[in-house]
């Protein structure tokens, strides 16, 4: 497996994690906030794609493949009742998501 | 003795004369197999590709749709925490959604094409038909050198980034031997080109897997999610605001999303079948073209393990794709 294929990895346990809060959450702006990040997410595998597919894909740092396993974790173990939790899953998350766009290009 | 000497001689010829042909015949059968499976990979994969690109601007529609400040076609979705929507306004932080069109998707039809050239090629030589091939060449020729050249670049100048350089590797290879049977006319000789080449288009058979595999789980899967993740947003306000057959006609849409997705999930997997059986007939094309002492009866059961396992591999191919278009 490649620093690559582990990103991916870690960037699908991270989307399945925010699955499961974003359908348990009550809280409306919560929820949008965590669909958002899905889509983030999301975005963020499609453009390793595209780079891969035109031979342009950047050096992948294992530090960010560690740090988006580490959100994918702290998202799935917070509590959806617990908002200060919640909060701070959904700020390490975007911070990972904000490092992946500044790789693989906004 | 000096007249069994040409008799003898006659009959070894005659001999390697029939195993030649036995040889050829082989050839043809297993060329025409080769074909077969890959013409099934081809247009399954060309099918995959359209699904990959209507997706991705669905998804972008659908994101539109669940959030009215999104300016469709150029969304941004909202990075910022304090956001309240799902996309950025025009003075906010965003990131934009990238809709997968034909021209990103260019690389991998190249080597679609290159693929199904490679099989016409085969074709047309196993079956003995040049005339009715040699336009279909010369087409597939012009187009190929046309990419490489584009794809090399002019000397001074950056060349536009239409594929990478695996894949430029495998164009080239290609124009050359496109190149090499337009020029030979002799059957044998032709053979022996394609032969030659077989080798590195085994390769090709590896990349494609490896683009296609791209396309669906990192593409086709996370537009597919989005759809459904909007959709689930949706939900919570038309419950509150749509009358019972609005309600109905969503759900209706949502749960065929659902069983897109997960189509979606199996295909990989079902590909990878049809990807195995066009390596797998492949294999045997070159294990024969290339081995010139197998025994009849060894013939036999290879041509009949290979047509079993292609048509049990197609078949649930087949199944498989007609399940998710």
């Amino acid at each position: 497996m490649s620093v690559i294929d582990d990103l991916v990895a870690a960037l699908a346990s991270l989307r399945d994690s925010l699955i499961r809060l974003s359908n348990r959450l009550e809280t409306p702006g919560l929820a949008t906030r965590a669909l958002r990040g899905r889509i983030r997410t999301n975005e963020a595998m499609k453009k390793i794609a595209i780079q891969m597919a035109a031979g342009t894909m950047p050096a992948v740092q294992a530090s960010l493949v560690i740090r988006a396993f580490t959100a994918g974790g702290l998202v799935s173990v917070a509590e959806a009742e617990d908002s200060m939790a919640v909060k701070a899953a959904l700020a390490e998350a975007e911070a990972v998501l904000d490092d992946c766009e500044t790789l693989l290009g906004g | 003795m000096m007249e069994r000497r040409p008799r003898t001689g006659f009959l070894l010829l005659a001999a390697l004369a029939v195993a030649g042909c036995a040889r050829d015949a082989l050839v043809v059968e297993r060329g025409q197999s080769l074909v077969e499976a890959g013409a099934t990979v081809t247009a399954a994969s060309r099918q995959l590709l359209d699904e990959v690109a209507a997706t991705s601007r669905e998804a972008s529609i659908e994101v539109a749709v669940a959030d009215r400040d999104c300016r469709w076609p150029d969304i941004r979705i909202a990075t910022s925490p304090e956001a309240t929507g799902i996309c950025a306004a025009p003075d906010q932080p965003g990131v934009a959604f990238a809709v997968v069109d034909a021209a990103t998707l260019r690389p991998t039809l190249t080597l679609i094409d290159a693929v199904t050239v490679y099989l016409a090629s085969v074709d047309e030589i196993v079956s003995g038909e040049p005339d009715d091939g040699a336009t279909a060449l010369s087409n597939a020729y012009a187009d190929v050198q046309n990419l490489v050249s584009i794809s090399a670049g002019v000397a001074g100048q950056p060349a536009p980034k239409l594929l990478n350089d695996d894949q430029l590797a495998a164009a080239t290879n290609l124009a050359q031997l496109i190149g090499d049977l337009r020029k030979e006319q002799e059957q044998a000789r032709r053979l022996e080109l394609l032969e030659r080449q077989s080798r590195k288009m085994s390769e090709t058979f590896e990349r494609l897997d490896a683009d296609l595999t791209r396309w669906t789980q990192l593409v086709l899967r996370s537009d597919l999610d989005t759809i459904d993740g909007v959709f689930q947003a949706r939900a919570t306000q038309l419950r509150k605001t749509a009358t019972d057959a609005e309600l109905r006609s969503f759900l209706t849409t949502w749960a065929d999303l659902r069983d897109r997705s997960e189509a979606a999930r199996a295909l990989p997997v079902e590909l990878d079948k049809a990807l195995d059986a066009l390596r797998q007939a492949h294999a045997d094309y070159l294990r024969i073209v290339e081995n010139r002492s197998l025994s009849d009866s060894d013939r036999r059961a290879m041509a009949q393990i290979a047509r079993t396992r292609l048509s049990q591999a197609l078949s649930v191919v087949a199944g498989a794709v007609r399940a998710f278009l």
